[in-house]
């Protein structure tokens, strides 16, 4: 029976000229994550009109980011085999890992103040490819000036 | 909700809502995957962009990049988890001993 997870986080080191990574989930080679609900917005405080462009992305070498374990959405859930770490699941990258440029499996400009959502239809997620050290990403690829942007990803395995 | 006919398909991959300030209402946006690598794409008639589809996995692809045909990702998925090269074909057959 599918376990359903969900991961929430920001990128403070948000930049006008380098991408940055939200939310990495490291499924890799442990477990195929299927990716069906992702949520993008601006940051809480200071709206202003800036635009971004955000990706979710496969890559072949993890980032390294601050650990976050994937919460079960059924709180007596078991744990998910996706587990937070540095170089596993985790948010808001310090170092950049290696992101496949023909990877970009869906790709939205937003302004700051907008949010967006996408829903997968069932049998349409996106999965990780099942290699180690191979996560999906939640990317801001882009920016017009550096802001934090917030972003949910939620999964089942 | 708004939604835009012209963007909007019978069996979407996926849907993507925009809660914009500057737009009256939410948006929303019928999205399609490739059935190769599961990149997904909004519907968008008349864009000039090309895409296609694969006989073979019976199902769209994103564009040119994609025409090589290694099987649907999750078969390719399944291959890589299996340790078979990419691209094999399942062989379903009669046990050794098995009635033909």
């Amino acid at each position: 029976m599918a376990r359903y997870f969900s991961v929430v986080g920001t990128n403070t080191t948000g930049s006008a000229t380098t991408a940055s990574t939200i939310i990495q989930t490291g499924g890799f080679n442990l477990v195929l994550t299927k990716i069906f609900d992702i949520t993008v917005g601006g940051p809480a405080s200071a709206p202003n009109d800036y635009a971004a462009q955000y990706v979710i992305q496969r890559g072949t070498t993890a980032s390294t980011v601050t650990s976050y374990t994937p919460l079960p959405l059924d709180a007596a859930g078991a744990a998910s085999l996706a587990v937070g770490g540095t170089t596993a699941t985790g948010i808001n990258a310090s170092a950049e890992g290696t992101w496949t440029a023909t990877g970009v499996l869906l790709n939205f400009p937003l302004n700051m103040r907008a949010t967006f959502r996408y829903v997968a239809s069932p049998g349409a997620e996106f999965t990780n490819t099942y290699t180690a050290a191979n996560p999906v990403g939640l990317r801001q690829s882009a920016a017009s000036t550096a802001f934090v942007a917030t972003g949910t990803v939620i999964w089942f395995e | 909700m708004l939604v835009v006919p012209k963007h909007s398909i019978l069996r979407p991959s996926g849907t993507g809502i925009l809660m914009d300030p500057a737009l009256p209402r939410e948006v929303q946006m019928d999205y399609k995957q490739c059935i190769h690598c599961q990149a997904v794409w909004k519907v968008e008639p008349g864009s000039g962009k090309m895409r296609g589809f694969c006989g073979k996995c019976n199902g769209p692809i994103c564009g040119p990049k994609c025409l090589e045909c290694n099987g649907p990702f999750d078969k390719q998925n399944d291959d890589l988890a299996a340790g078979r090269p990419i691209g094999s074909r399942l062989l379903i057959g009669v046990p050794l001993g098995g009635k033909q």
